[in-house]
């Protein structure tokens, strides 16, 4: 039997690295480990940047996992965003295994994040730059189907970016054409096939009589759960946005698990309803309608979610307008004094 | 004399072990896949794998090679990875040979190989 060295050692076991010879990559450290793959730093050695590179487990170019993997990062590629993470190149390397790499992000996952983020309205101005990058994905064509804290990163100077579209629906043929044009060999995908890719436990990958169940339960629409592929539209990703602003606002995604004696404001609990109602046709019809009511918000103002009561009009107007009712307050009851002072 | 200092520490001698566990179970592959190269004739790929993986040292090249074996860097390449993904695959065959059950094949393919064998 031959010995092995402890330099032989460390090399076999390393034996699955991807091998980059032949790329302008250099690898650096593992970072992730996704359903399909693994997500590694690499530095583009050309550019002298580092990028995020994610390479899938088994080597070959025509299964439905590098199918996927290359449909992603077309997915990417016609999504040019400030709030979607943009891709550089794609490719397969020499060992067979399809890779693209992408932007580097150096922040943290929003379910990280947030624990530093203790004020409502700071919150609240995320979740509309994460509704700024959807809604653009949405007037492409394409849904993400796995918005979830884990697939959102927030930079170090406040960048919003929204991560990992390997379950992206691609809607329209409109669509389907803009990811052809960037390049003529695309393959479309209207319905991935794809079964048993999910290795981490919080996402959920079960084939039903409908097509086959992708996402993460609590933040899954019940059409997506049910597996109603074909039918899935823009709203499911309202679902998985309400369920996301809940998450932000209590740190749970589901309404029986906000802790006991910690209650939404109603508007706001409104709004996280009216996203998530169980039937599609409830929900708000687009991304950019529950953006304008989060916006009303924190402008102030009524949202069209929850009709409020008189006192709640009340409060609410006291609230926004209340450093000039004290002001009139304060005015009124200056002149009160003089006149009371004068008659004496 | 026995020098206090040149005991290991337990802990240390778990690892020994680990490693010294690790290296007869990749020496073993090892000779299975040189049994593999042979019976496929693609003993050069062999060659090719031990002179990279097993008696290379960081000035070993891809380019370096080719010249040495007259064919391209790309050859090299192929070559190389087939190699790899082969040893990994039987080295995982032996390990699950060896272990009780797919719990224990998984936990001990994480720490031989750093993640989940598939």
């Amino acid at each position: 039997m031959k010995f092995l060295s402890d330099k032989a050692l460390e090399r076999l076991r390393g034996a699955e690295t991807p091998d980059l010879a032949g790329t302008r990559y250099r690898l650096l450290e593992r970072i992730a480990r996704g359903g399909m793959g693994v997500v590694y730093t690499a530095e583009d050695e050309h550019l002298q940047r580092r990028v995020a590179l994610k390479v899938l487990d088994v080597p070959g170019t025509d299964g439905d996992l590098a199918n996927r993997l290359i449909r992603e990062a077309r997915v990417l590629a016609a999504l040019e965003h400030p709030g979607i993470v943009p891709v550089h190149d794609v490719g397969t390397l020499a060992d067979g295994r399809v890779f693209y790499t992408m932007k580097f992000v150096e922040g943290k996952r929003l379910d990280k994040f947030i624990e530093s983020v203790a004020s409502m309205p700071d919150r609240l101005r995320i979740f509309l730059r994460i509704c700024d990058a959807v809604a653009f994905a949405h007037a492409r064509g394409v849904l993400h189907r796995d918005l979830k804290p884990a697939n959102i990163m927030v930079g170090p100077f406040g960048e919003v970016l929204v991560m990992d579209w390997g379950l992206a629906k691609i809607l329209r043929e409109e669509a389907s054409n803009r990811v052809r044009e960037a390049d003529p060999q695309a393959t479309i995908f209207e319905k991935p096939k794809q079964t048993n890719i999910a290795s981490d436990t919080t996402e959920l990958s079960v084939v039903t009589g409908h097509g086959t169940v992708m996402g993460t339960p609590g933040y899954m629409s019940p059409e997506q759960a049910r597996g109603d592929v074909q039918h899935l539209d823009a709203r499911s990703d309202i679902f998985s946005l309400g369920a996301l602003l809940r998450f932000l606002l209590s740190g749970k995604p589901e309404v029986a698990s906000i802790p006991d004696g910690h209650r939404l404001d109603k508007s706001l609990a409104a709004i996280c309803a009216k996203a998530t109602e169980a039937a599609p046709v409830e929900r708000y019809p687009n991304v950019q309608e529950m953006a304008r009511d989060v916006s009303r918000y924190l402008d102030g103002l009524a949202v069209g979610a929850h009709r409020e009561s008189i006192f709640e009009k009340a409060r609410r107007f006291y609230r926004r307008y209340r450093f000039f009712i004290l002001l009139i307050a304060a005015y009124l009851a200056m002149r009160v004094l003089i006149l009371l002072l004068l008659h004496r | 004399m026995i020098d206090p200092a040149a005991i290991p520490a337990p802990e240390s001698l778990e690892d020994l072990f680990e490693k010294e566990w690790l290296r007869s179970l990749f020496a073993l592959a090892v000779e299975d896949l040189h049994e593999l190269c042979v019976a496929r004739e693609r003993e050069r790929t062999f060659r090719l794998f031990e002179s990279y993986d097993l008696e290379g040292n960081d000035k070993t090249s891809y380019e370096q090679l080719s010249k040495e074996y007259g064919i391209s860097v790309a050859d090299v390449t192929n070559a190389l990875a087939w190699a790899r993904r082969e040893f990994r695959r039987i080295a995982l065959e032996r390990l699950r040979e060896l272990c009780g059950s797919e719990e224990e094949f998984q936990r001990e393919a994480r720490a031989a190989f750093g993640w989940d064998a598939k």
